[in-house]
């Protein structure tokens, strides 16, 4: 054990002792039992999450509120246990347990809402800002659970699963509305605040965003059977703060001679300025839910545009500078109908058929020549569209068999069938004419799985949950996803879990189909990743609190990367047509790289006086390696903390007083992107990332209804793990880098209004 | 048409409603039976508890089963050793009658008798026992304690003027836990 897992394992059981003694005049065994969370996720069952077979943190709405959450990734990085986020300025990564998968659009978590899955069915991306896209006043919980969950899930599930549990109808009856206005403070290029004034360039600076809430919710009786409906509406929308970016001298452009035009907004032959108008977000978003008897029936409809302010490898790596319109963006409509029936004592049946409609948009304009094929001379706009489209129906039936020894057998049949269109254009901007690029594609494909999961409790200490999913998915052949758990309570209040899980990720239909005549060809016999993991863990709790502290080693596999092509493929992907002749140098995505991981995760959490004092602390620390097998060495993986944390704390003045929230993540410092493979002279690095959120939230006394949360956040740190502008490699060991920067300081002020109270 | 028959004929018995798993149940209503201050003495050195379950409602004989059972594995409820019975409500004037003969020290209202919750509650005005429900939705309908899920987690509710007319006295450190409706 490393000094610093020492420290930190000292740390939690000083704040044992010292719980433990805060406790000495309240109910005992009763607290226990009510600051107990109730999780749905782990075994598709309402369970506690003590004996559930998962590790996993649960995130309140109260929570949500009381330290000033407002957007999942902030929900991750500063209450949950074991997955943390990082954010280049546009749709945030998100790894887990020390593995951070850079580029992959969150598509190794799987993201539920209510059950339903929000991975996009084209490349299976997920997102954990704003791009959550749902409402946020409906959140009731959050469930985050770490680990292989493939067994009940499928594909996609290899990081962890979160699951949004939205609030009942009967929790919001009636109408109430949300404003909440934010800015983001500007910076200089050193990362330094701008010093704040009234002045005319120092507000055109600023980032403003506001959001505009809406809900409504009520019971009913129709036809005899009970029912209820809820709705929420949400618009969201911020542009800014500015960045001072660069300046990066690039020189020549190769087609050109001239010095490479990046633009109106930058001077030739330099990247980099003030960016004022490519820092933007919207999100519109509606999410309804009606149950009536044993129907339930769940709309949502949304759409994530954004822009980034940079050049970067991931979504801009060429571009005009500052260039507003140089976006992406999502569009959902998710449409699922239910059903649950106890049809005997034993069986519970349950039917879901659902169908996805989603689209992705990406436009990239760039002046300079030698970002387009065939050296247009005033450059060109490149136009990605993805289309999936999904319909799908899964059953379970549920057997209670003997409920002496919680026996009880789930089994499950999920298919589903998809649409994928991808449709890529180039377009010459002298003559407006798109340029000789071929990539369209269009595939159809379907999945089919069965599952199964069995319960039982031997002994009142005891418990077992053995389950397996075989998946046969045509995009990557056939998959099993077993998991067996055991969960042992050797002393009140204790429990102790043994954890074995195997997850995996089919290719998605981006990584299978997605070529463009000029950098990349088509996939040929692309494999699912896998992960297998084993964990153990134990935890106490005492009175409100509870302390945990859990151990873990995961193996991947056929991790697929995007790799350059050698001579002879080049030569054969030519000769096949697949790309132009012309070209040098072309990737394409293939199985190879292996990781291994192993770490702790370590949580403590509680409340004192009345429950008027919460606390908790979270940390993950682990050891990750992946192994390319092009016979280099193993390597660190990049962007991703190998420790990371959080703490907070809160305190419920009596009212009119607010209740005070103050949180603070802790990420350690991080490889940049570009840090193995970049080339650079020193190793790009982001340093410790260390953020503040102080909040004060409550009702306004006078109004009755009227309920407020203001606050701030500020990060210690400048800059995060992703080289920006055009060098993205290094040329010679003179070459320099650039971090990009982060949004240092945020101010919010919101009111939520319920009519009636 | 197996399949077309089960869902014609089953009767409705769920609701998009999230409960406490009934293992956890068990737990809290044995460590909630000690704050009523009259329960060892209506328990008698042996606390009975008559789970009451919709007679042909499968979800309510399901859990009456998974209550049952669950209980039967605490090692005391309220400090006291117990037994569990399931009785099938037939009318409000049949469980009056079972309750002053067999004396039980709770009542446990099993999910599925939402209509009959107040009549039940009527038919318990004067008897000294605890009335339980598993769902919070029944509370204010008449039965004495129940349970919701908040935010993810476990609550308490009690009906107090339900409480005071089945004899049951509950600890003001209890009703600090709890949210309590009159």
């Amino acid at each position: 054990m490393t000094r610093r897992a020492e420290r930190t394992v000292a740390a939690l059981v000083l704040a044992l002792g010292w719980a433990r003694g805060a406790l000495a005049d309240e109910t005992h065994g009763l607290d226990e039992l009510l600051s107990e969370s109730i999780v749905s996720t782990p075994s598709r069952s309402s369970e506690t999450a003590t004996t559930a077979p998962a590790t996993s943190s649960i995130v309140t709405a109260e929570e949500l509120r009381n330290y000033g959450i407002r957007s999942l990734d902030e929900a991750i990085n500063f209450l949950a246990l074991g997955m943390v986020t990082s954010s280049p300025l546009h749709a945030v990564e998100i790894g887990a347990r020390g593995v951070m998968l850079s580029s992959d659009y969150g598509n190794h978590v799987l993201v539920l809402l209510d059950q339903h899955a929000l991975n996009e069915p084209w490349n299976g991306s997920a997102y954990f800002d704003r791009g959550l896209a749902v409402p946020f006043e409906l959140i009731d919980h959050i469930e985050v659970i770490l680990g292989p969950g493939s067994v009940l899930y499928g594909s996609q599930a290899m990081l962890g699963v979160i699951h949004i549990v939205t609030k009942r109808a009967g929790d919001r009856a009636g109408v109430s509305l949300v404003l909440e206005g934010d800015v983001g403070m500007p910076s200089r290029r050193s990362g330094d605040l701008i010093s704040p004034s009234l002045s005319s360039s120092y507000r055109t600076r600023l980032g403003p965003g506001y959001r505009l809430g809406a809900g409504f919710a009520r019971e009913f009786q129709l036809w005899g059977a009970a029912g209820d409906f809820i709705l929420g509406l949400e618009y969201y929308r911020h542009d800014g703060p500015s960045f001072e970016l660069g300046p990066q001298e690039y020189g020549d452009d190769a087609i050109t001679g001239a010095p490479k035009n990046f633009g109106p907004r930058a001077a030739p032959g330099v990247w980099g300025g003030v960016a004022n108008h490519s820092y933007s977000t919207e999100v519109p978003t509606a999410y309804g839910r009606v149950n009536l008897g044993d129907w339930f029936l769940a709309v949502r409809g949304a759409m994530y545009r954004r822009a980034t302010p940079y050049l970067d490898s991931n979504v801009n790596v060429a571009g005009d500078f500052d260039d507003g319109a140089n976006r992406e963006q999502d569009r959902w409509l998710n449409l699922e109908l239910g059903f649950r029936r106890t049809l005997t004592e034993i069986v519970d049946l349950s039917l879901r058929t659902y169908g996805d409609l989603y689209d992705y948009r990406w436009r990239n304009k760039s002046s300079a020549a030698e970002d387009c094929f065939g050296g247009v001379p005033l450059g060109c706009t490149q136009q990605l569209l993805g289309k999936g489209h999904t319909v799908g129906a899964d059953a379970q039936v549920r057997f209670t068999w003997f409920p002496e020894l919680r026996l009880e057998t789930l089994v499950g049949l999920d298919a589903k069938q998809r649409i994928i269109v991808s449709d890529y254009d180039v377009i010459d901007l002298e003559t407006s004419e798109p340029l000789p690029v071929e990539n369209d594609h269009r595939r159809m494909d379907a999945a089919v799985a069965v599952y199964a999961q069995q319960t039982f409790s031997p002994t009142a200490w005891l418990d077992f949950n053995i389950g397996a999913r075989f998946d046969y998915d045509e995009r990557s052949g056939s998959a099993l996803s077993p998991r067996s758990a055991a969960g042992i309570t050797p002393w009140d209040g204790g429990r102790l879990k043994l954890i074995y899980s195997e997850a995996f990720r089919a290719p998605s239909a981006y990584e299978l189909g997605y070529a463009d005549y000029t950098t990349q060809i088509p996939s040929v016999g692309l494999d699912a990743e896998t992960v297998r993991s084993i964990e153990a863990s134990i935890e106490h709790r005492f009175g409100h609190h509870r302390l945990m502290f859990g151990g873990f080693r995961s193996w991947w596999a056929d991790m697929v990367a995007y790799e350059r092509l050698d001579a002879d493929d080049l030569s054969r992907a030519q000769v096949d047509g697949l790309l132009d002749p012309s070209i040098t140098e072309a990737y394409v995505y293939t199985n190879v790289a292996r990781i291994e991981n192993y770490g702790y995760n370590a949580s403590f959490e509680g409340a004192s006086l009345q429950q008027r004092l919460r606390y908790a602390l979270n940390v993950t620390h682990a050891f990750s390696r992946v192994d390319p097998r092009d016979g280099s060495e193993p390597q660190r993986l990049t962007v991703g903390p190998a420790l990371f944390g959080n703490a907070r704390v809160s305190y419920e003045f009596r009212h009119p007083w607010p209740t005070l929230g103050l949180a603070v993540q802790y990420q350690r410092r991080r490889l940049a992107d570009r840090a193995l493979d970049g080339g650079f002279a020193t190793t790009p690095t982001a340093p410790p990332h260390v953020e503040l959120k102080l909040t004060l939230s409550g009702d306004v006394g006078w109004v009755p209804g009227l309920r407020y949360r203001l606050g701030g956040n500020y990060a210690f740190s400048r800059v995060s793990p992703y080289l920006i502008g055009p060098w993205q490699f290094a040329v010679d060991e003179t070459t320099p880098y650039e971090l990009a920067p982060l949004r240092r300081m945020q101010l919010f002020i919101g009111l939520e209004y319920r009519f009636g109270e | 048409m197996l399949l077309v028959g089960a869902l014609t004929f089953a009767r409705r018995a769920t609701a998009d409603e999230p409960r406490v798993p009934p293992r956890l149940l068990a737990e809290l209503l044995a460590k909630v039976a000690a704050y009523d201050g009259h329960f060892v003495a209506r328990a008698a050195g042996r606390a009975l508890v008559l789970v009451l379950v919709a007679p042909g409602e499968p979800e309510s004989e399901r859990f009456g089963a998974q209550i049952r059972a669950e209980l039967g594995k605490q090692p005391r409820i309220g400090g006291v050793e117990h037994m569990e019975d399931i009785v099938r409500y037939s009318s409000p004037a049949e469980l009056t009658r079972t309750c002053r003969e067999r004396k039980p020290a709770i009542v446990f209202v099993a999910p599925g008798l939402a209509a009959e919750a107040t009549p039940i509650a009527v038919a318990l005005a004067g008897v000294d026992v605890l009335s339980v429900a598993a769902v919070a939705t029944d509370v204010p309908r008449g039965i004495v304690l129940g349970f919701e899920v908040v935010f993810g987690k476990p609550k308490l509710v009690i009906h107090l003027t339900r409480a005071r007319r089945q004899n049951v006295a509950f600890k003001p450190e209890l009703l600090r836990l709890a949210r309590v409706i009159e």
